[in-house]
């Protein structure tokens, strides 16, 4: 299990996730970012604002970044089923 | 036997009973410490005792198959737990911990079921589980209808009555679980509500830094089922 942190990057700016989660490896994280960043674009668009062109970025326990999710390509994905 | 560390009339309900009830199950009463993540029942499970909380947040949760878990009520120093106790069923149904860490005391569940068959003890905790549901209620409604921030704000204020002090000893996980969203959604939120003033997140800490506008923000998400525990609970023995 390792832990990663998903951090939040909009308009150059970054908000820290302080408190990180475990998972098995790094696709499961990449599975649970995905479903993160759906859930909060779909209650963007539920409360009738703008998606802003944000991304998670997600890091390892060292702090380097491992990968990252754009919130416009997840909604991009969606429309295109 | 009673701690002189915290008297038993932290607990809102033994502070509401009248004294020679509390007299009458006084050397009933258990004083424990409750560290952070201490099981209190498990849904399926005999019951071994009723806890009065003096400090501390404990909450019910409910697990979906898939492991999913979703917060479905919180109590402190204003309630006993578990509420199955009073349905004189053996068994509880529902997984209760300890979310913040406290103290409390606590009776064996033959103790409990005794002292329900005296009038005052009785009224008191039914008048507690009535207020207990309308919390419950107020939770399915604003799952529903309130935004992720709204919900927030309430759960926040709602530890915060239960605490001394402003901080919060609260993990991101359990407010992913409180508000039955992903963990990352928490960080988002947070920071909104940090951006607002209205409290410093830290890791495992929050502080509430502007009560009365945390209040403001939350609207008609927080408020009622509070409300209705002081109706309930008030002139219960006059």
């Amino acid at each position: 299990m390792s832990r990663y942190f998903f951090n939040l990057r909009r308009d150059g700016e970054t908000v820290s996730d302080v408190e990180g989660d475990e998972f098995q490896d790094i696709d499961a994280a990449r599975l649970s970012a995905i479903n993160a960043v759906r859930e909060m674009a779909a209650a963007l668009i539920k409360s009738g604002q703008n998606v802003p062109d944000e991304h998670m970025d997600v890091s390892d326990n060292d702090g380097n970044l491992s990968f990252s999710v754009s919130f416009h390509d997840v909604i991009q994905n969606h429309l295109k089923r | 036997m009673i701690s002189s560390h915290q008297p038993p009339t932290r607990n809102k309900l033994l502070a509401l009973l009248p004294h020679q009830d509390f007299e009458r199950i006084a050397d009933k009463f258990e004083y424990v410490e409750l560290p952070r993540g201490t099981t209190l029942a498990r849904i399926g499970e005999p019951i071994e005792h009723v806890y009065f909380l003096t400090s501390g947040i404990g909450s019910l949760v409910t697990t979906m198959p898939d492991g999913r878990r979703a917060e479905a009520g919180i109590f402190g120093f204003d309630g006993y737990v578990p509420t199955t106790a009073i349905a004189e069923v053996e068994t509880s149904s529902h997984d209760v911990w300890m979310q913040v860490a406290g103290d409390a005391y606590r009776m064996e569940y033959r103790s409990f079921r005794a002292a329900m068959d005296t009038k005052n003890f009785s009224k008191l905790v039914i008048r507690c589980i009535e207020a207990f549901s309308v919390q419950l209620s107020h939770t399915a409604v604003s799952n529903a209808v309130h935004d992720v921030n709204n919900r927030l704000a309430r759960w926040l204020l709602m530890c915060h009555d239960r605490v001394a002090g402003n901080e919060i000893g609260l993990t991101h996980d359990f407010i992913a679980t409180m508000l039955a969203i992903r963990r990352p959604s928490v960080t988002t939120s947070l920071h909104i509500l940090e951006g607002y003033g209205y409290i410093k997140a830290e890791r495992g800490m929050i502080t509430i830094r502007n009560r009365a506008a945390l209040e403001e923000f939350a609207q008609d998400a927080y408020g009622k089922p509070e409300a209705e525990y002081r109706r309930l609970m008030k002139d219960l023995f006059q």
